[in-house]
């Protein structure tokens, strides 16, 4: 029985150590830290971007303000594409993000979002008052451009104080999508980006009732991978890299 | 998917590591001992298991960032444990630790203390008496500890989300790649993902059962 036990013990000693001896995770590209709206318009210009420069590329979502913060105490990303020119120019005055590299490349617009299998009679934005909803989410406007922008629209609506108390705020523009996808949550205000391929009911909300997101990128002053950062920026606004975008429910920037 | 898995196996293999040097080092020194300021250093151990991980993961922040005196420092050395796999380790560790120290000292605690005495009238160092006869006497119970380290550490998500963030291939880690997609709505990954972690789980749990079990029965 000891023998067998301390077999067993070897093993597991052995097992950790070797675990643990794997070589260290590196980097062989770009880390670049995106706004969530961008998850799907992103992973496709990841692996366009790749295929043509050989250059990996990983991508970390989040809330624009989660990765401002995360910036700010030393995550080593090479490149932020945030969903707002604010917290760009904020991280560029402490000296985050190298000044000359900040660019806007696209604009995103937002949607009225709703679960087609709840039944609820909302044919336009201005249904939204007159039909109870249990519960409805937008991204936390503290930390996401989208959440604000979502708050200002229902502010500017006079939906907010009544809608408040139903209110869900995701974490993220992600979490919020799914909240109503996993038919939690039957409506919500989200970015067209992440809508392309929905089979929610999308309803436009008119671009007068709020200012479109304007989407900044920059890189990082820390950056070891500056000339691959670089390319990785041209590319956001090259014509091809512009299509993309504009294919994933962005606006492209007005090339000159 | 085996990106993710190799860097949580490592981070809870250098984890459960960590914390079994130190959790038997603060074992021994904790086992058979009283008193209010014992008690003291004994809650602090075990502060992890009951601080909410936001909580940790927000000290870990703050003591280790490169705005910190200590972050910095460490910074100069070259060490950066923000945002990199090595924070991941210095979570991981620090909620594997009260595990081991725990169960480790349960385990030195119940070794007749008549072959110590026996040990120290012979004339051996504390030490040696530690490395030849408590330990092997009580390695059951070490086991145990470091094998349910390594599961917790495996498991660690809250406290490693905030100091280490959510970069594929460096810090993403299964419960890690497991958030991120579910939010990003790929459901099948999320399956995937999930299901390893819980067959994972469930083996260690097994096997830390047949650990402990043979120590009631002998």
């Amino acid at each position: 029985m000891n023998l067998r036990l301390s077999y067993f013990s070897l093993m597991i000693c052995i097992a950790l150590i070797l675990a643990a001896c794997q070589p260290a995770p590196e980097s062989p590209g770009l880390t670049v830290a995106a706004a969530a709206s961008l998850n799907n318009a992103f992973n496709e210009i990841g692996s366009v971007f790749t295929a043509q420069t050989g250059i990996p590329v990983a991508f970390s979502y989040a809330a624009t303000g989660t990765l401002a913060e995360q910036i700010r105490n030393g995550a080593p990303f090479d490149i932020f594409a945030a969903a707002d020119t604010a917290r760009i120019h904020e991280l560029a005055m402490q000296g985050f993000i190298t000044s000359e590299s900040q660019v806007v490349f696209a604009y995103g617009e937002v949607s009225l979002v709703i679960d087609p299998e709840r039944g609820l009679n909302i044919q336009s934005f201005s249904d939204l008052g007159h039909i109870p909803i249990d519960r409805f989410t937008i991204a936390n406007p503290k930390i996401a451009p989208y959440g604000s922008a979502a708050q200002a629209i229902l502010e500017n609506a006079r939906l907010w104080t009544q809608l408040e108390e139903q209110l869900i705020f995701g974490e993220s523009v992600r979490q919020s999508l799914q909240y109503i996808e996993s038919g939690e949550i039957p409506a919500g205000i989200l970015p067209n980006s992440l809508l392309q391929n929905s089979m929610l009911t999308i309803i436009p909300i008119d671009d007068t009732r709020y200012e479109p997101v304007a989407h900044e990128a920059g890189i990082l002053a820390a950056s070891p991978n500056t000339s691959q950062a670089e390319r990785f920026i041209q590319f956001l606004y090259s014509p091809q890299g512009q299509a993309i975008l504009a294919q994933h429910g962005l606006t492209p920037i007005s090339t000159p | 998917m085996t990106i993710p898995l190799l860097l949580s196996l490592r981070v809870a293999a250098l984890s459960a590591l960590l914390a079994a040097i130190g959790g038997i080092t603060l074992a021994s020194l904790l086992a058979h001992k009283q008193g209010l300021f014992w008690h003291l250093i004994d809650g602090i151990i075990n502060l992890p298991l009951v601080l909410p991980p936001t909580v940790l993961g927000y000290y870990l922040l703050i003591t280790l960032s490169q705005r910190s005196p200590l972050g910095s420092w460490l910074g100069s050395l070259g060490i950066h444990l923000t945002f990199t796999w090595g924070g991941a380790v210095v979570a991981a560790s620090i909620v594997a630790l009260p595990l081991v120290t725990q169960s480790a000292r349960a385990a030195i605690e119940s070794v007749p203390s008549e072959l110590l005495d026996v040990a120290r009238t012979l004339g051996r160092a504390p030490l040696a008496i530690f490395l030849t006869i408590t330990l092997p006497l009580a390695w059951r119970g070490v086991l145990a500890g470091i094998v349910l380290a390594f599961a917790r550490a495996l498991g660690e998500f809250g406290a490693t989300l905030m100091i280490a963030g959510n970069i594929p291939g460096q810090t993403q880690t299964l419960p890690i790649a497991i958030y991120d997609a579910v939010q990003a709505g790929e459901s099948a990954r999320a399956n995937q993902l999930s299901l390893l972690l819980t067959s994972a789980a469930i083996v260690l749990l097994v096997s830390i059962r047949m650990l402990t079990n043979r120590i009631s029965r002998t």
